[in-house]
This record gives C-alpha cells, sequence and structure tokens, in this order.
C-alpha cells in the first residue's frame, strides 16, 4: 500500500501521552503541585508512569475526577474540590495538566484556581493526548512555566551551565543528569539549574545567569532552549547524549567547544584513568570468556537515548554482526551510520514484529514493550538491556548512570556478567 | 514514625475510573479474524499497550501459556487538533479502509474515545457505510471512553455484539461446557481452578468466550451442552449484566445456563458445588465434591495454623465500599486462631461510603476501628498487617490482598501462604508479600 498514509499500530506505541509527559516536568519541581483535571482512569496512567521514578508522587499529584456531567456542564465544580485544600495550604507553583476531552470543552482553568485564592504562580499548559506523546507534554509544560518565574536580573556568570530535558520520566534520567553534573563540575563548569529534574521552583530565577544551555534530550529540552536564547540571548548545543567513554570525550568537547572548560584537563585526566581501568579489567577476562558478540542488536527507546545509545553499543562495547536502531515514528536521525538498518516505530511495524519474532540470540536495548514482543523472550539467549520505559522484567535499584562515565562502566559490567552467567548456564545445562 | 499508605485516593463521586474502550479491547484482544480500532488520539494506544506489556509480564509468572496467543491488530485513527476541529469521521473512515486493506479482516471493531464523543463524530453511519463499501461488518461498539461507561461496559458491549453477529445454532456435543467470562483468562488461576471443580461432575471446557474463540470458532461455541458463566461476586451489578448476556446467549441457542453462584472463597465454594450439582440433577456428586474439598481445605488450615495460631493481625481495608468484601479476610483470621488486633479503614471515601463499610463490618466482628496513634501502636504490636494498600513504613510485616479473589479457595490458600512466609521473614526486613 504505498500511498496509503499509515495509522499508528499499537505494537509499535513506544512512549507515553502528552499528559504524562506535561505532569512529568512537574513531578521534576519537588515543591510543585499537579492536578489533572481528567478522569481517574488518565491520572492513573499518567501516574504509573510517574511513579515508576517517584513512588510517593501521589501525595501531590490529584485529579479532578470528571465524568460525564463534568463533560457536558463544565469542570469547574470539580476544580473547586480538588483545588480547594492550595488555597489554604499552596504549594510553590500549582500545574493543571487537562486530559484530551477537559482540554476540549475550554474550561478557564486557570481563572478558576485564581478565584479560589490560590496565592502560588499556576499554570495550565496544553496537556491533552491530541497534541501528541510524551515529548510534547513535557515541552509544552516547560515553556508555561517561564512567565511565573521572576528571572535574577544580574549578568551571566561565565562558567556557567543549564542542562535542558532531563527528565526522571526517562528511565535511569536522573541518574544520567547526576553523571552529566559530576562531569560538568569536574570540567569546572559550574551546573546552574537543570529544570524539571528535581530543581525546586525558586530555582528556576537562575536560568537567566548561564552562559550555556546544554540540550541532553533533544526532543524535550529544544523548545525551552530556544526560548530562553530569544528571552537571554542564551546560546544552546544539543549534541546527542554521552554513552561509552569516547562519547563522553565528543560530548565534553562539544560543550568545551561552546564555552571553554575551566578544568577540562581534570575531566581528561579521570577519563583516561577511567578508560583504561575498563579496558584493562575486560582484558582479563577476555582472556578467559572470549569476546561480546551478538549476531544481532536491537536498539529501540526515545528519541536520542536509542541512538546513541546503539552508537556506544556497536562503537565501544561490543561486536555486532547486525544493529538495528527503532526510533519513535516519524522521528528518524540525520546523518546516522552507527546503525545496518533504521526502522520507524510507525511505518515498519511489520518488519520490526518479524525482527523479534525471528531473533535466536543478541541483546534488546529497549523497554518491556519491545522485549515481551520476543519470541524467545524467556530462553535467556537474548541479553536485555532496558534503557527506556515501561520496564517491568528488570530491576535496576542502584544509582548506576547509563552516561557518561560511570555508565560506560556500568553497562559494559552489566553486558560482561549477563554473557558469562549465560555460557555458565549452557554448561550447567548440557551437562 | 507514622504509619503512610503509598496511595490512597479519595474518591469524591462515584466516577468512572476506567475506560469502555480496554474493555472492547479485552473482549477481543485474541478473536482472530477482527481488527479493533480505536477511534482516539494515539495516547489511548499507548495506555493500551502499556497494559498488556505489564499483563504480558505477569502471565509469563502465571499463565505463560497466554503469552504464546497472539493478540490482533489494533490501529488508532490517531486524532488531533485538526478533527477535534473538523470532525475525525473522515479519518475513521480512512482507518477502517487502511485496516481492511493491510490486514484483511473478517470484521472490523471500532472503541470510541472521550474524544470522539465531544466532538460528536457519527460513527455509527461511518460503520454502516464501510460494511457497505467493504462488504464486512464494521462494527461501531456503543460507548465513549469514559463519558458513558467504563471498562466493563466495553466489554459487554463486544461480548453481545459477538453473541448476536457471529454464532450459530449447532449440534450439541455432551459433557462440554463453555465458560462465559474473562477471570484472568483461558490459562489463569480461575479457570484452572474451574476446570477442576468441574471434573467433579465429568464436564469438560470447550471453550471459553469471548476473548479467547476466533471468528470462526465463535461460529461453532453454540455446540457446547452447557454455559458456565464465570464471575467474583453475584452482587456485583455489573457482573449480574454479564450474567444476563449469558443467558441471552444460552435462550437464543437452547444452552441450559448457570449464572447464580460464582466459586470464589472457600464459603462461596461450597455454595457453589452444591448449587451446581443441583442444576445438573447430580446431587450426589456435589456431595462427594464437596468432602473432599472441605478435607483438603482443613487440612490446609491446620498445617497454616501451626505458624499463625496466636499471631497478632491488622487488617487495613481501604478500597471502596462497592469492592469491600471482609468476610473472607475475618473468616481465615478466625479460622487460624490469629489474634485481630482491630481494622483501619483510611480516609479513602466520603462519609457516606465509609458508613457502609463501618455497617458492614459491624455484622462481622466486634474489632475495634483505629485510626491514629492508636492504629499506629496496633501495627507497631502486630506480628502482620493485611492490607490492601501498601504501607511505606520499611519496618512493618505486611501481606497484600488482591482486589480481585481467587477460585475455589486459591484466594484463602495464597494468603495463608503469604503469611506463613512473612512469618519468616526477619523483622527488620519488613516489606510487603502479595497473596
Amino acid at each position: 500500500m504505498p500511498d496509503m498514509e499509515n495509522f499508528s499500530e499499537f505494537c509499535g506505541m513506544q512512549d507515553e501521552c502528552a499528559l504524562a509527559g506535561a505532569a512529568a516536568f512537574f513531578a521534576g519541581i519537588p515543591d510543585a503541585a499537579v492536578v489533572i483535571n481528567g478522569p481517574l482512569w488518565c491520572y492513573y496512567y499518567a501516574m504509573r508512569h510517574i511513579e515508576m521514578n517517584e513512588p510517593l508522587i501521589s501525595k501531590r499529584m490529584l485529579c479532578t475526577q470528571l465524568d460525564n456531567e463534568a463533560i457536558v456542564f463544565g469542570s469547574e465544580e470539580y476544580l473547586r474540590d480538588t483545588l480547594a485544600p492550595y488555597a489554604e495550604k499552596p504549594p510553590s507553583v500549582l500545574c493543571i495538566a487537562n486530559n484530551c476531552s477537559a482540554s476540549l470543552i475550554g474550561d478557564d482553568v486557570l481563572g478558576i484556581a485564581r478565584e479560589l485564592g490560590i496565592s502560588c504562580p499556576i499554570t495550565a499548559p496544553e496537556s491533552g493526548g491530541l497534541i501528541g506523546g510524551f515529548a510534547e507534554g513535557w515541552q509544552k509544560a516547560s515553556l508555561s512555566l517561564l512567565d511565573e518565574v521572576n528571572f535574577e536580573a544580574k549578568e551571566k556568570i561565565q562558567s556557567a551551565v543549564n542542562l535542558m530535558g532531563v527528565t526522571g520520566g526517562y528511565y535511569n534520567g536522573l541518574e544520567d543528569a547526576d553523571e552529566l553534573k559530576r562531569l560538568l563540575t569536574l570540567a569546572g563548569y559550574q551546573v546552574q539549574a537543570c529544570p524539571g529534574a528535581g530543581m525546586a521552583f525558586a530555582d528556576f530565577s537562575k536560568l537567566s545567569r548561564a552562559s550555556l544551555n546544554i540540550v541532553v534530550h533533544r526532543e524535550l529540552g529544544m523548545p525551552l532552549a530556544r526560548k530562553l536564547h530569544e528571552m537571554f540571548g542564551t546560546p544552546y548545543i544539543a549534541p546527542l547524549p554521552p554513552y561509552g567513554i569516547s562519547g563522553t570525550r565528543q560530548w565534553m568537547d562539544a560543550v568545551n567547544d561552546a564555552l571553554e572548560a575551566p578544568a577540562k584537563s581534570d575531566f581528561e585526566s579521570v577519563c583516561a584513568k577511567t578508560e583504561q581501568r575498563i579496558f584493562l579489567r575486560i582484558g582479563e577476562l577476555k582472556g578467559i570468556w572470549d569476546e561480546l558478540w551478538y549476531d544481532e542488536a536491537i536498539v529501540s527507546g526515545t528519541e536520542t537515548s536509542a541512538a546513541a545509545f546503539a552508537q556506544a553499543l556497536r562503537g565501544e562495547w561490543a561486536d555486532i554482526g547486525r544493529l538495528t536502531l527503532i526510533h519513535p515514528a516519524g522521528k528518524k536521525p540525520e546523518n546516522y551510520s552507527a546503525a545496518d538498518d533504521i526502522l520507524d516505530a510507525g511505518k515498519d511495524i511489520d518488519e520490526i514484529k518479524k525482527r523479534f519474532s525471528d531473533m535466536k540470540q543478541g541483546i534488546v536495548a529497549a523497554s518491556s514493550n519491545e522485549t515481551t514482543q520476543l519470541t524467545n523472550f524467556t530462553d535467556g539467549k537474548i541479553e536485555v538491556f532496558p534503557i527506556a520505559y515501561p520496564v517491568f522484567d528488570s530491576m535496576k535499584l542502584s544509582d548506576a548512570p547509563f552516561m557518561g562515565l560511570r555508565g560506560a562502566a556500568y553497562v559494559q559490567e552489566v553486558l560482561w556478567n549477563a554473557k558469562i552467567h549465560e555460557i555458565a548456564r549452557n554448561v550447567a545445562s548440557e551437562k | 514514625m507514622a504509619i503512610e499508605t503509598k496511595r490512597v485516593l479519595k474518591c469524591r463521586r462515584v466516577a468512572s475510573s476506567s475506560c469502555t474502550m480496554t474493555g472492547v479491547w479485552r473482549a477481543l484482544c485474541y478473536v482472530d479474524g477482527a481488527v479493533v480500532i480505536y477511534h482516539s488520539p494515539r495516547a489511548c494506544a499507548h495506555i493500551a499497550r502499556r497494559m498488556d506489556t505489564s499483563s504480558f509480564c505477569r502471565l509469563i509468572k502465571d499463565a505463560p501459556e497466554e503469552t504464546r496467543l497472539r493478540s490482533i491488530p489494533l490501529l488508532s485513527s490517531d486524532l488531533t487538533d485538526e478533527e477535534a476541529v473538523f470532525g475525525g469521521e473522515e479519518r475513521l473512515r480512512r482507518a477502517v479502509r487502511y485496516a481492511y486493506e493491510k490486514y484483511n479482516p473478517k470484521a472490523v471493531f471500532i472503541a470510541n474515545s472521550c474524544v470522539s464523543g465531544v466532538i460528536g463524530d457519527d460513527t455509527d453511519a461511518v460503520a454502516e457505510e464501510m460494511t457497505e463499501k467493504l462488504g464486512i461488518p464494521v462494527i461501531d461498539t456503543a460507548h465513549h471512553g469514559f463519558l458513558d461507561g467504563e471498562y466493563f461496559d466495553g466489554y459487554l458491549d463486544a461480548a453481545r455484539i459477538l453473541v448476536q453477529r457471529f454464532m450459530k445454532p449447532q449440534e450439541k456435543i455432551p459433557g462440554t461446557v463453555l465458560l462465559f467470562g474473562d477471570c484472568g483468562g483461558l490459562f489463569g488461576e480461575y479457570t484452572r481452578e474451574m476446570r477442576r471443580l468441574l471434573n467433579y461432575f465429568g464436564l469438560k471446557i470447550s471453550g471459553q468466550f469471548p476473548s479467547y474463540m476466533s471468528l470462526s470458532e465463535l461460529e461453532k461455541a453454540p455446540s457446547a451442552a452447557l454455559t458456565v458463566v464465570i464471575g467474583r461476586s453475584e452482587s456485583d451489578k455489573r457482573q449480574q449484566h454479564f450474567a444476563a448476556v449469558g443467558e441471552e446467549f444460552s435462550d437464543k441457542f437452547g444452552i441450559p445456563c448457570f449464572s447464580e453462584l460464582y466459586p470464589v472463597g472457600y464459603a462461596k465454594t461450597m455454595e457453589w458445588i452444591e448449587g451446581f450439582g443441583k442444576f445438573l440433577g447430580m446431587e450426589e456428586a456435589a456431595e462427594t465434591a464437596a468432602k473432599e474439598e472441605e478435607q483438603r481445605f482443613m487440612a490446609y488450615i491446620d498445617e497454616a495454623a501451626k505458624t499463625l495460631r496466636g499471631k497478632k493481625v491488622v487488617y487495613c481495608a481501604g478500597r471502596a465500599a462497592e469492592f469491600f468484601q471482609p468476610q473472607t479476610t475475618l473468616f481465615l483470621i478466625e479460622k487460624l486462631g490469629m489474634k485481630l488486633l482491630g481494622i483501619e479503614l483510611f480516609d479513602s471515601q466520603d462519609k457516606e461510603g465509609l458508613l457502609k463499610k463501618e455497617e458492614k463490618l459491624r455484622a462481622l466482628t466486634d474489632a475495634p476501628i483505629l485510626s491514629g496513634d492508636v492504629f499506629e501502636k496496633a501495627v507497631m504490636e502486630s506480628d502482620v498487617v493485611l492490607t490492601t494498600h501498601e504501607l511505606v513504613n520499611t519496618n512493618v510485616r505486611q501481606v497484600f490482598l488482591p482486589c480481585v479473589a481467587g477460585a475455589g479457595w486459591t484466594g484463602e490458600k495464597e494468603v495463608m501462604d503469604a503469611m506463613v512466609r512473612v512469618m519468616h521473614r526477619a523483622l527488620s526486613r519488613g516489606g510487603l508479600i502479595y497473596a
């Protein structure tokens, strides 16, 4: 059907809805509250996503519990009921996020909230599923807040940078953010702000003082970076996120090109030491266990993470027969050469299904949405490495990042241990 | 440290907490030959995807056979802002045609979202028009997301359509039973238990309706000699509606239907065995079955009581009044000789709901209803907390009570197993065991 338009098949679904994205941005502000103006169903699904990273978010994420009557006659009464406690005890900032149907009825949610006398800044970003997925919701939410911030009018700090487009709504997102902050600090930068990733509302005022905005996940952070450029003239860069040692070097080089690092040699020295330690340790065990080889690798995840992770997987961590990158529908990476095949999660769904069902040996770095499509999911010959939510088939409790130097060590540690255990298991089962 | 729960939501109204589209999907997800279209934004299909992924992982543990079933295609018509302004009928037409050309289905089902309801698309007319154009049934289901129903309404609607449109009279095969309902699916614990109970009466399951039969198998479903409707509770209104569909099916095809009782929990299972025996005119088989079940159950109680007798328990019951069924838990506590320190109802309902729950409790026990400091003290004094809501305190041994009870007395068995296991856990470890 070459001339036909494409409709989303649910097997190709990779992310969450815009409501979850908007809520995740505000969940990343520890003193913010989020009110979902919608039915319990949508609320639960947005919350379930956020709970994966922040298990007690329900304490500051509420729902107006809309029903048919609210859609016909308006949601005012429902909003009043839910928002009333905030008139007495306002959070630092309040987000009211509409689900799809609430966004269509056009209630003046901000007006209703203001009438209640809620004294804190309130924002109501577009967040219904009609606007798109997680990233679109996150973008709108991040922009909606800017009007409420009293930015510091002081001049920029020479070595200060902001990290943009980082979220706990992405798998391991906050651990990665911590590693990036560590590396930037090591190189002598002052990390000023990281909106939506654990930064208090009051600290948003510092966004204006950075000399450079570094966008980590482009699909999330670019609109905010552009807006801050427009408002304060702050330059921004958006290199691929730093996976692997060489990916990390390239990333830091890009930062350094845009804003000279006060202590780049400190970073380089730690980088070289880490690289050598990993190299020698792996070299020692290679003598016993052979090389890390995968007949096939499939990498699927969020737009920038998947591409960057696949690059490090082949470029640094393992030898791979055929590497397939699955990117979110319509978001093909440009000038990308690390993968043998690049498939679109929307258009290439039949080929993607075939790849999963035919796979015999290899690695799938993806979310549980993809790994559960493997026909041989349980036979242990395919290594599964989660890089995106949802994750129901793997436990990660440590704060090890995937990005940066610590991430490079952690990912290789997991891959090598899996290989060694697989060989041991195979020998045991042959006996 | 105060006792806190991970998540207690205060229900403000009797609002729908689910969506009809997922009910439609569940009823049809393995009905080979069909395609489902969510007339919705993409976002709604994200949710279906997430549900299925989570369910797949649970099934690997509980019913791995089901993970080998392949679900049918589910598409979204991908409604956007543009359709919200100009209407989504044309987009739906195109989605139906796309499904027809790509999957060559025998039927297409449309599940409508709240968005489709708000913008007022005439999806019935689109379905009729496309049926005529394509020459296959294109069927519009009745509801719109959460607006005019919930999960079960969507499920019911799809089931009724399958009975009315795809089944044909058949010659009966003696000794066969068509299970009518889901309850965890064809390979789940309920059906396994049902198979065991039906065995007492020399009956075999020929199929499970609606999700587990292809469109061609559905045609032959009326060959069963008997219909048994499965469910969790006779008093549940939704279940009553579903039982009515089972009765309609049975009347239409002249098949006897047993739908009055559900074997969920020990006491109810004994009732079911007796009632089912009478229904079949096999009282003697029922008596034998009841005796055997009683012996097995009491032996299990005796074994568990060796560990649990005299142990102190707090019961945390945070579920809404309509789902509040404390009988089984209280029955177990008594049979095991445990000491009930009290019951906490949590602030999850309005006053009326709480009163209803208290009333139910008072008819069953005089154990105190706890709150605040008294509750905290009781929890700290207890050996185990039986709870419907996870407590975030790490130094409390908890057994999580499932919302959906198992068939036969598997529910009680699992709670007993969990309590026994938790007693072997160092208190320093605390934490939750799922029953």
